[in-house]
C-alpha cells in the first residue's frame, strides 16, 4: 500500500488545499531523481514478490470462519523478532489495508541467476511458517484473494456492527471501520476518497444466476438512501473501500538495467496483465454471494474510485468544479505505453495536467515519459500528514510517491528512491493470490522468466492499448481462462533479420494495423497453436534450454510451468473455478447463489488444508505436485 | 537457387574443408509463428539457411580463388563480444563429436569458437558423449582422448572449466579419478531432472560437480542428416562426400541478468579422401 508516514493526517478539505503544493513539489522531486539517475545503466536483475495474507479464525463448534482483526499486533511482533533484530532476516512484513491483513516479502531481493528461482517457494514457506507460528489457536494465515463473506454480519473477530455515520471512515452498511488497519493512513484514505467523490463508493458485481437465485435479484436498503439509489438489480452491491482494498494480491517487482529497459518491459508486460489475471482468477465470491466474475480487479477499481460525478462525466454541461473528465478510477489499467515502440499503439485518450507536461518537456524529458507523469498527476493527493508538508525536494520523494503510489495501475513504473543504490524498477500488479506457496511461486517465476525471454529474444507483444483494455474486461469474466478470447499480437518477433527469415520481400508494404493482432484463447497464447502462435511456454522452454540450469532448479521450474500450462489448457482448474465447484457441491448449497457461514467455513478450512499440504487437490494443482523436490538450495550455475 | 547454388556447388567441388557458422541466431528472428522446434530440427534448419544465405553472397573473386577451406557464414548475423562487456558475460559451449575422431577436433572447435566470438577464453566447455557402436557402453577409454585435449586447453587457458554430459555415477567417478583437470559439471537430460539417481546426486555433491540439465537428443546431428541438408541447399554437389567432424553450440549469457546475448552453431566438415 505504499509508504507509511507517522503523524497527524489532515482532513480532506485541508488535504485538498495542499493538493497543488503536493503536485508542484512532487514534480520537482521527480525531476531531481530523473536528472540524477537517468543515465544509470548496467544494473543487475534483482526482483521480489509480495504476497498478501488474511488472518482467519475457525470456530469449529459453530462452523464459522471469521477474519481476525489482529494484523497490527502480528506485524509488530514479526518486525520486532525479524528485521529489527537481524538486518539479514529472510522475511519482511508490512501492513495492509485490512486489520485482518498482512503483507510479506523476501528479506533481500532475489538475484539474477537461475538458481534464485529455486529459492522463491522456500522463502514463501518461511513466511507462512513464521507468521503462522505467532497465531492463536484455531487461527490460520490464508492466501485467498477475496474472503467469501466479507461484509456479512459478524465476519470479523471480534465482531463489530457497521456504523454508517458521516463521521466514520467508510460509512458502510456492511464493512465496519474496525476492520480497517488502525494506522491512520488507511482510515484517512478511506474517508478522503469518499469525501472527494462526494458520496460513498459504489461497487456492483453481477450475481451468478443459479437455478434458485431470485430473478431479478434485488436487495433493498430502506434505511439508506445512497445505497437504495446506487444498488443495481441482479448485482451484489458493496459500498466501501474495504471490499476492494481488503482483498489480497500477488505482486512482483523487478529492477531493470536502465530506464529504457524499464520502459520497454513496462510496455511489454502491460499486454500480459489481462492474460495472467485470467490465469490466476481466484475471487468468485463477494459479500456472501456467488458472483458472475472470477477476478477482483473491477471491484478494487470501484472501491477506491474518488472521481466526482463531474469527473465521471455524469453532469451535463461544462466543468464547474473540476479540471478534467477522467475516464478511469485511480485503480485501473495503464493508459499509455512508455517506450518508443509503444508510441504508435497509444490509442487511448490521455488526460494529463498540461502545465506539468510542458514543464517536464522543458526539463528535457521526452514526450512519452512526460505525458505518463502528467497523467498520474491529474489526481489529488488522498492523504497528507501535517508534519510532512514541507520537504527537501532534492533528497526526499514523499510528494511524488504520494501521487505515484495512489495510482494503482496494472503496471507501475518506479523511479529509484533518492540517494539509494536501487535502479529503475517495474512492478507487475494484476495477479490474484493463490492458495499455496507452490502456485504463488509458479506465477511469480513465470512472469520473471517471461521478462528474461522478452529481453533475450527482443520480443514484441504490443497491440493498441485500447485492445489491452478490452482484454482486461474479458479477463475478469467467469471462466475467462477457458471461454475468453483475447487480442494478442501474432508476430512477436521483432529482433529478427528480415533476410534470413525470408521476410525481406515484405519491406515497403506496410501491413494494415488490424493484421498485427488476432483474437486468441489463453491456451493458444500460453501453449501455442501450430500455424497461429508459438506460445509463451514453448518460448520459455527454448530459453531455458539455452541457460545453464541446475537439476533442482530445473525441476522446480518444470513443475511451475506445468501448472501454468495446464491451467491455460483447462486440464487444471483456476482457484476461482475450483471454489465454484466446491460451493456447488456443498450439501448446504441451495443453488440460490448464497454462501452461508457454514459453507464459508468448510471452504476456508479446505483452502487452509491445501495450503498446508494436509490434503491433496489434484484438480487444482495436478497429481505430482507434492513430489516437487524442495530443497531451496542455491547452487549457482551462472557464475 | 539458380546461379547462387551453382557457384556454391563449384566451390564445394574443389574445397576439402567446410566451416559453417550461423552467427547469432537471436539476430535471425526465427520464432515467428512456428513453435520453437527441437534442437535437431533447429540445427538442420540452421544449416540449410546458413548455406542458402552464404550461397547468395558468393563474390566473383571468391569463385576465382577456389579456396581449399570454405568459410560459410551468415555474415550479417556474426556478432563478436564487445571486450568491454566480456567480464559481464559467461561464454559456454557444448561440443558434439560427429565423425571419426581426429585428435585435433577439440582444439579446432575451441579455437574457432574463440575467434568467432572474439574472445581469448571460453568459460565452460561441455563434451557430449562421443558416438560409439550400438550395444557398447560408454567407458572411460572412449572419453579419454577428448578429455586429454580439453585438459590441455584448460592448461593453456583457452577454457576455464570443463564438463561432461549424460554420464552416470560410475562413468563420472571413473573420469574423476583418472582426470587431471576434474569435470566441474555433468549435464543430465531434462526428463530426469525430477527423478535423479541418488548415487549420482550424492557423488556430484561430494566432489562439487554441478548437475546441469540439457534437452539434446542422443544424436544431435548424424552424417546422413547433414548430407541431406547440404543436398537440399546446394543440389548439384556430391553431398555424400562430405562428412561432419564436429559441431559446437555456444551461448553467451549476461551473468547477473539472466539474458541470452548470443547463441549459435559452428560446424566443421571434410570431404572424404582429403
Amino acid at each position: 500500500m505504499g509508504l507509511l508516514s507517522q503523524g497527524s493526517p489532515l482532513s480532506w478539505e485541508e488535504t485538498q488545499r495542499h493538493a497543488d503544493h503536493v503536485r508542484l513539489h512532487g514534480i520537482l522531486q521527480f525531476l531531481h531523481i530523473y536528472h540524477a539517475v537517468k543515465d544509470r545503466h548496467k544494473d543487475v536483475l534483482k526482483w521480489g514478490d509480495e504476497v498478501e495474507y488474511m488472518l482467519v479464525s475457525f470456530d469449529h463448534e459453530n462452523k464459522k470462519a471469521q477474519l481476525v482483526l489482529s494484523g497490527e499486533e502480528l506485524l509488530e511482533t514479526l518486525q520486532e523478532k525479524g528485521e529489527r533484530t537481524n538486518p539479514n532476516h529472510p522475511t519482511l512484513w508490512r501492513p495492509e489495508y485490512g486489520s485482518y491483513m498482512i503483507e510479506g516479502t523476501p528479506g533481500q531481493p532475489y538475484g539474477g541467476t537461475m538458481s534464485e528461482f529455486n529459492t522463491v517457494e522456500d522463502n514463501m514457506r518461511k513466511r507462512r511458517k513464521e507468521a503462522t507460528s505467532l497465531l492463536g489457536e484455531n487461527q490460520a494465515l490464508c492466501t485467498i484473494t477475496s474472503f467469501p463473506r466479507l461484509g456479512c454480519p459478524g465476519f470479523t473477530l471480534p465482531e463489530f456492527k457497521p456504523n454508517p455515520v458521516e463521521g466514520g471512515a467508510s460509512k458502510s452498511l456492511f464493512f465496519p471501520d474496525e476492520a480497517i488497519n488502525k494506522h491512520p493512513r488507511f482510515s484517512t484514505l478511506t474517508r478522503n476518497i469518499r469525501h472527494r467523490r462526494g458520496e460513498k463508493v459504489v461497487i456492483n458485481v453481477p450475481i451468478f444466476k443459479d437455478k434458485n437465485t431470485p430473478s431479478p435479484f434485488i436487495e433493498t436498503f430502506p434505511e439508506d438512501d445512497e445505497a437504495a439509489k446506487a444498488s443495481k438489480p441482479d448485482h451484489i452491491y458493496m459500498d466501501a473501500m474495504g471490499f476492494g482494498m481488503g482483498n489480497c494480491c500477488l505482486q512482483v517487482t523487478f529492477q531493470a538495467c536502465s530506464i529504457s529497459e524499464a520502459r520497454y518491459l513496462y510496455d511489454q508486460l502491460a499486454t500480459i496483465c489481462p492474460i495472467v489475471m485470467a490465469l490466476s482468477a481466484a475471487s468468485p465470491f463477494y459479500r456472501g454471494y456467488v458472483s458472475d466474475i472470477d477476478c477482483r480487479w473491477g471491484v478494487i477499481s470501484a472501491s477506491v474510485d474518488d472521481r466526482t460525478r463531474e469527473e465521471r462525466g455524469l453532469e451535463v454541461g461544462p466543468l464547474k468544479n473540476n479540471h478534467y473528465r477522467i475516464s478511469k478510477s485511480r485503480y485501473d489499467s495503464i493508459d499509455s505505453y512508455l517506450s518508443e515502440c509503444g508510441e504508435k499503439y497509444n490509442d487511448i485518450d490521455l488526460t494529463k495536467d498540461k502545465e506539468i507536461y510542458e514543464q517536464l518537456l522543458q526539463e528535457g524529458i521526452d514526450h512519452l515519459l512526460a505525458q505518463h507523469v502528467a497523467h498520474l498527476f491529474i489526481r489529488d493527493p488522498l492523504t497528507l500528514f501535517e508534519e510532512k508538508i514541507h520537504l527537501d525536494d532534492a533528497n526526499e520523494s514523499d510528494h511524488f510517491e504520494n501521487i505515484q503510489s495512489t495510482n494503482w495501475q496494472t503496471m507501475r513504473f518506479k523511479p529509484p528512491p533518492p540517494n539509494s543504490d536501487i535502479g529503475w524498477r517495474v512492478e507487475f500488479r494484476p495477479t490474484e493470490v493463490q492458495l499455496t506457496d507452490f502456485e504463488n511461486s509458479a506465477y511469480v517465476v513465470f512472469v520473471v522468466l517471461l521478462t528474461r525471454v522478452i529481453l533475450s529474444y527482443k520480443l514484441d507483444f504490443l497491440i493498441p492499448l485500447s485492445k489491452v483494455d478490452e482484454n482486461m474486461k474479458v479477463a475478469q469474466k467467469r471462466d475467462a481462462v477457458l471461454q475468453g478470447l483475447f487480442y494478442f499480437r501474432k508476430d512477436i518477433c521483432k529482433g529478427g533479420n528480415a533476410m534470413v527469415d525470408g521476410r525481406g520481400k515484405t519491406t515497403g508494404s506496410t501491413e494494415p494495423a488490424a493484421e498485427e493482432y488476432a483474437l486468441m484463447t489463453i491456451d493458444t497464447i500460453i501453449n501455442g497453436k501450430e500455424g497461429v502462435f508459438p506460445g509463451l511456454i514453448p518460448i520459455l522452454n527454448s530459453y531455458l534450454e539455452n541457460m545453464e540450469v541446475d537439476v533442482d532448479t530445473r525441476c522446480s521450474i518444470l513443475n511451475y510451468l506445468k501448472l501454468i500450462k495446464k491451467r491455460a489448457s483447462g486440464e487444471l482448474m483456476t482457484v476461482a473455478r475450483w471454489m465454484r465447484e466446491f460451493v456447488a457441491n456443498h450439501p448446504d448449497y441451495k443453488q440460490d447463489s448464497v454462501i452461508t457461514d457454514e459453507m464459508n467455513y468448510s471452504l476456508l478450512l479446505k483452502c487452509n488444508q491445501i495450503a498446508n499440504e494436509l490434503c491433496e487437490c489434484p484438480e487444482l494443482l495436478g497429481p505430482a505436485f507434492r513430489k516437487v523436490k524442495y530443497s531451496g538450495s542455491k547452487t549457482d550455475s551462472s557464475n | 537457387m539458380g546461379t547462387d547454388s551453382r557457384a556454391a556447388g563449384a566451390l564445394l567441388a574443389r574445397a576439402s574443408t567446410l566451416h559453417l557458422q550461423t552467427g547469432n541466431l537471436l539476430n535471425w528472428g526465427r520464432l515467428r509463428k512456428k513453435c520453437p522446434s527441437t534442437h535437431s530440427e533447429e540445427l538442420r534448419d540452421c544449416i540449410r539457411k546458413t548455406l542458402n544465405e552464404w550461397s547468395s553472397q558468393i563474390s566473383t573473386d571468391l569463385v576465382r580463388e577456389f579456396p581449399d577451406v570454405l568459410e560459410c557464414t551468415v555474415s550479417h548475423a556474426v556478432e563478436k563480444i564487445n571486450p568491454d562487456e566480456r567480464e559481464e558475460m559467461k561464454v559456454s559451449a557444448k561440443l558434439f563429436i560427429v565423425g571419426s575422431n581426429s585428435s585435433s577436433s577439440t582444439r579446432n572447435a575451441v579455437d574457432m569458437a574463440c575467434s568467432v566470438l572474439g574472445v581469448a577464453q571460453l568459460d565452460s566447455v561441455i563434451i557430449a558423449s562421443p558416438p560409439i557402436e550400438d550395444g557398447v557402453n560408454l567407458s572411460l577409454e572412449h572419453l579419454q582422448p577428448y578429455w586429454e585435449e580439453l585438459q590441455n586447453l584448460v592448461h593453456s587457458k583457452k577454457i576455464v572449466a570443463i564438463g561432461t554430459s549424460d554420464l552416470d555415477k560410475t562413468q563420472l567417478e571413473q573420469l574423476y579419478q583418472w582426470a587431471q583437470v576434474k569435470p566441474n559439471s555433468n549435464q543430465v537430460n531434462l526428463a530426469s531432472c525430477c527423478v535423479m539417481p541418488p548415487d549420482l546426486t550424492a557423488f556430484a555433491k561430494q566432489f562439487d560437480i554441478q548437475l546441469l540439465t540439457h534437452n539434446d537428443p542422443k544424436e544431435l546431428l548424424s552424417e546422413a542428416s547433414f548430407q541431406e541438408a547440404l543436398q537440399e541447399s546446394i543440389p548439384d554437389i556430391q553431398a555424400h562426400e562430405w562428412v561432419p567432424l564436429w559441431l559446437l553450440r555456444y551461448s553467451v549469457i549476461v551473468k547477473s541478468r539472466g539474458i541470452i546475448k548470443s547463441k549459435g552453431y559452428i560446424l566443421q566438415a571434410k570431404r572424404k579422401g582429403f
